[in-house]
């Protein structure tokens, strides 16, 4: 029997603010056990990384902990000094963070970051600890260590520095390793390698892990147990396969049900949970849960004792909820097509938007290379970029980062110039042409809520400077009312009307910015990333609000995302971008199913669903995106690829070749790629 | 009134801005009130009475000529604190909009602007204001501009790396996409989320000013006597180092208690108005 490495006995942790005492956890609970994977899922804010770094000693100069004990290897830290939870960190526990780009430290070489800790806490020779990072890096399959030891952070991918600072966790050979949204920053093709990586590690070494996410899909493909917590308090705990078979706590409920997942019917809207995190400094007494829940009821007042429920695997099922298992509802409304009409209600045939090879190079020269009369260094951003979108539809980009689809967005707003090529909107070539009237005519909705939206101005003001630049409305009255109309169609209150955006949640700021955008009435929106920097409870909403402003309007969309299931679920078409080309574009199902261009097979099949087992066999691609400065000659895809290549793939750059409206750019046979198995089974997508 | 509290219970946070906001305000009013607070009339000579040590009389004693230097000192808050604001103020506006201007405009007309304060910046600051002022002649006025002029280029550089870091937010972005004109964008986007760091740079510039003032002055270009000016009683107290040392040092701890009460409220100023800090206010 696996005894725990780390259990936590009834801790609550607060933090100290000017506008009061934030409870940010509240009487957890639980065990991680030797070797096991525990993952601690829940929306941001929800006290989740609190916890985990609490319980190594990391709280900030405002944060205590209140009462209970935090037991490692059975030993209270809670009384620790700087000087024990010093060895502790360096010795037992290793720490996995975010974002890899500022988890190194960019004035140091990886062999210097690496080996400083096992130096330091275990005295060994510089040489000694080199060969043992060497060693540790062969082991995680990383290409040429010994040159990776010598680069600095910036000379590496973001991938590649992910599975450092692994490596550099797992050097001292701790007994858990705490991880905190380790892939949030890193593509669907670097992401599946990391996890790869970790379910490697986990089968040969005998190491805990502490996994913090919002991804169900990883918890999916990687958890043993999974404990949900809402608003600083643990509401459920079982095994992976208990809670997602048969979840029992009303939030664990909905949170399964509002992951835009592959497998949803396109035709019923997502199911998103209504209402806000409570405020953590005035909680309601007894279930914090119980505002948003449909089934609470009087008891709920009061603070819900545990529950066990018996479970087919006999693993612990603990949930905390008076009403645990009752039935609940997520039944949600259909999606109606939105096609458009012209006057005398003919369908629309005439393409809105109309990209013809577009190009935008990034030159960069430095004064020498002026001097020298040297050719400026591109980078291809966008290269012969062609495609059309009717009224009213929806045509999703989808990529790595870095691919251009952001540039594109941009480029069709006229944000950037256009190098070469060019964009007909109606017919009209708009390319190199700034005018008011267009500007009304094609928005963009970003992707930061938090940077989109003008800290300084309130609500008031960024929505009616649309409507007063435009002459759409003017006076303070006709301009307020205009202003809560704009407000009731994002289902905002309108009281706050002259709040400022940091008064808001992440997914009322979006709805802010969705609802300037909707102030000129465009005919076109670009949306970039829209739901990336959204929880999962608050993703489907803006999608939903999305398609329905989009029914009332008759917009188009550009949707750009690098989230496959959140572009499948709104876009008519896809398509699909490497290195700032276009590799296939088609109707969303005859993107999911094959032919496939490799490398959208290659993006489909990383995908991480929240079922098990998962569906589906994920093809690794090998290597990292090359430079877009100096892309591969012939297919850019050719470094990556993992079908045979013929002679013509390293010299002649494939052309999109269209059946039925489904372009490939493969010198590969269509009747090969047809021959090819469909990433997910037939039952999946309907 | 509740903006008044804010104010206090922010200010209350930070020790430094507010032994720097108390201090200002005093010197503030004492420039104000300051025929009513001095005693004599700064510019009675009285003969008899020259190099008297301090008494009830005189609290500070009196200098060459019998004036009593307390009354001297008083006055010379008025000089020296309008001229350390309004070369601040104009330092603040002109700097800030050209920083802000270039930054927001980048490439060549960047490059062209920030090379000519560069040019401006080459120059040893008092070196420059010495070499304006023997062109247009002492007054305050033209102390005024030319320590403006070479106090510019500074605010210049601080408006613009501030103006860079909100440049590449979206919300300009989205400015541009609804079709903004350049200035509005500037004014009324940029400007309210990059103006902390020139407000910063402008509170510890006053005390910097009012040195340069004062050594002007020391060096006979600035305020011409008889006018009660912290500087001029340095330079004119310069030759009786001997026979009245303390007449040299009243002035000194004046400029000194300025500069230091300034450098609180930057200091204090930059704490408050920190971006981390603002969610929390």
């Amino acid at each position: 029997m696996a005894g725990p490495i780390l259990s936590l006995d009834d801790v609550s942790i607060s933090f100290k603010t000017i506008n009061g005492k934030v409870r940010a956890v509240r009487h957890v609970s639980l065990e991680v056990r030797r070797g096991e994977c525990y993952a601690l899922i829940g929306e941001s804010g929800s006290g989740k990384s609190t916890l985990a770094f609490a319980s190594m000693g990391y709280l900030p100069a405002n944060g205590s902990i209140d009462s209970g004990r935090i037991l490692f290897n059975g030993e209270d830290i809670t009384g620790y000094n700087h000087a024990q939870l010093e060895k502790l960190r360096g010795k037992h526990v290793g720490m996995v963070f975010q974002n890899p780009h500022t988890a190194a430290n960019p004035c140091y070489t990886i062999g210097e970051q690496l080996t400083e800790g096992i130096i330091y806490h275990e005295g060994i020779s510089r040489a000694e600890a080199e060969e043992r990072a060497l060693a540790m890096l062969e082991a995680i399959n990383i290409p040429d260590p010994k040159r990776i030891l010598e680069r600095y952070p910036h000379q590496i991918s973001g991938g590649q520095k992910q599975r450092i600072t692994i490596a550099q966790a797992l050097l001292s050979h701790p007994d858990l390793i705490i991880m905190d949204e380790p892939t949030t920053a890193l593509d669907v093709t670097t992401e599946i390698q990391f996890l790869r990586l970790l379910e490697d590690i986990r089968s040969r070494m005998d190491v805990a892990i502490l996994y913090i996410t919002h991804d169900m899909g990883i918890v999916a493909r990687l958890a043993d147990r999974v404990g949900v917590i809402y608003a600083g308090s643990l509401v459920e705990e079982g095994s992976r396969e208990t809670m997602f078979r048969h979840p029992a706590h009303p939030y664990t409920q909905g949170l399964m049900h509002s992951i835009p997942s592959i497998e949803m019917d396109r035709k019923h809207k997502g199911y998103s949970m209504p209402g806000l995190l409570p405020n953590l400094i005035s909680l309601p007494p007894g279930c914090a849960f119980a505002p948003r829940c449909s089934v609470a009821g009087e008891c709920c007042s009061s603070l819900p004792e545990v529950r066990l429920i018996p479970s087919e695997d006999g693993v612990e099922h603990r949930v905390f909820c008076h009403h645990a298992g009752a039935p609940l509802s997520f039944a949600t409304g259909t999606v109606e097509e939105c096609v458009c009409h012209d006057e005398e209600g003919v369908a629309c045939s005439e393409p809105l938007l109309e990209v013809r090879n577009l190009k935008k190079y990034y030159e960069h020269s430095t004064f020498t290379d002026r001097l020298l009369r040297r050719a400026p260094r591109c980078v291809y951003a966008l290269d012969d970029v062609s495609f059309s979108i009717m009224p009213g539809e929806t045509l999703g980009v989808v990529g790595e980062s870095g691919c251009g689809k952001s540039t594109l967005g941009k480029t069709i707003l006229r944000l950037t110039e256009a190098t070469g090529g060019s964009i007909f909107y109606k017919g009209e070539d708009i390319t190199h042409k700034h005018s008011q009237s267009l500007c009304k005519s094609i928005q963009i909705v970003f992707q930061s809520p938090d940077s989109s939206l003008n800290p300084r101005h309130s609500l008031y003001t960024i929505l009616s400077r649309p409507l007063l630049l435009h002459g759409i409305a003017s006076g303070r009255a006709e301009l307020e009312k205009r202003c809560f109309r704009l407000l009731d169609m994002v289902s905002l209150p309108r009281t706050y009307l002259y709040r400022k955006p940091h008064q808001l949640s992440g997914g009322e700021k979006q709805r802010v910015a969705i609802a300037r955008a909707f102030a000129v009435h465009p005919s076109f929106v670009v949306c970039d990333e829209v739901t990336s920097a959204l929880d999962v409870s608050v993703q489907a909403s803006i999608i939903n609000l999305l398609q329905d402003l989009q029914r009332e309007f008759q917009t188009s969309y550009l949707f750009i995302s690098h989230d496959l299931s959140a572009v499948r679920e709104i876009s008519q078409r896809i398509a699909v971008m490497y290195l700032g080309r276009l590799v296939e574009v088609g109707s969303t199902d005859q993107v999911f199913q094959p032919p496939y261009h490799p490398y959208t097979k290659a993006l489909l099949s990383s995908i991480s669903l929240p079922c098990i087992p998962q569906p589906h066999q994920s093809i690794l691609l090998e290597g990292q995106i090359p430079s877009p400065a100096n892309p591969p000659s012939g297919c850019r895809f050719r470094t990556r690829c993992y079908r045979t290549q013929c002679e013509a793939c390293a010299s002649v750059q494939p052309d999109m070749v269209f059946r039925d409206g489904h372009g490939l750019a493969c010198h590969l046979d269509r009747a090969v790629l047809e021959a090819d198995t469909p990433v997910f089974p037939e039952s999946f997508l309907s | 009134m509740s903006c008044i509290r804010t104010v206090f219970s922010t200010l209350r946070r930070y020790p430094s801005a507010m032994v720097g906001s108390v201090l200002v305000s005093i010197l503030l009013i004492v420039a104000i009130f300051a025929p009513f607070i001095a005693p004599h009339d700064p510019l009675k000579l009285n003969p008899r009475e020259r190099f008297a040590p301090p008494s009830v009389e005189h609290v500070m004693g009196t200098d060459e000529y019998g004036r009593d230097v307390f009354s001297r000192i008083i006055l010379g808050t008025r000089t020296s604190l309008g001229i350390g604001l309004s070369v601040t103020l104009v330092c603040a506006v002109a700097g800030g909009l050209i920083g802000l201007t270039s930054g927001y405009l980048g490439g060549r007309a960047d490059e062209l602007i920030m090379r000519a304060m560069d040019i401006l910046m080459a120059f040893p600051g008092i070196l420059f204001a010495l070499l304006i002022l023997s062109m247009l002649g002492s007054s305050i006025v033209n102390v005024i501009v030319a320590i403006s002029i070479t106090g510019i280029p500074k605010t210049a550089r601080v408006a613009r790396s501030s103006c860079l870091n909100v440049r590449g937010e979206e919300f300009i972005e989205a400015a541009k996409a609804r079709g903004e004109r350049t200035w509005y964008i500037l004014l009324v986007e940029l400007l309210p989320n990059a103006v902390q760091p020139i407000i910063v740079e402008a509170s510890i510039k006053v005390g910097f000013v009012i040195l340069t003032a004062s050594s002007l002055s020391f060096l006979g270009l600035g305020t011409q006597p008889p006018t009660p000016d912290w500087g001029l009683i340095i330079g004119s107290a310069r030759e009786y180092i001997f026979e009245a040392p303390m007449l040299i040092v009243w002035p000194i701890l004046a400029i000194a208690f300025t500069t230091i009460s300034f450098n609180l409220l930057g200091d204090g100023l930059r704490d408050i108005l920190d971006p981390r800090e603002l969610g929390r206010v």
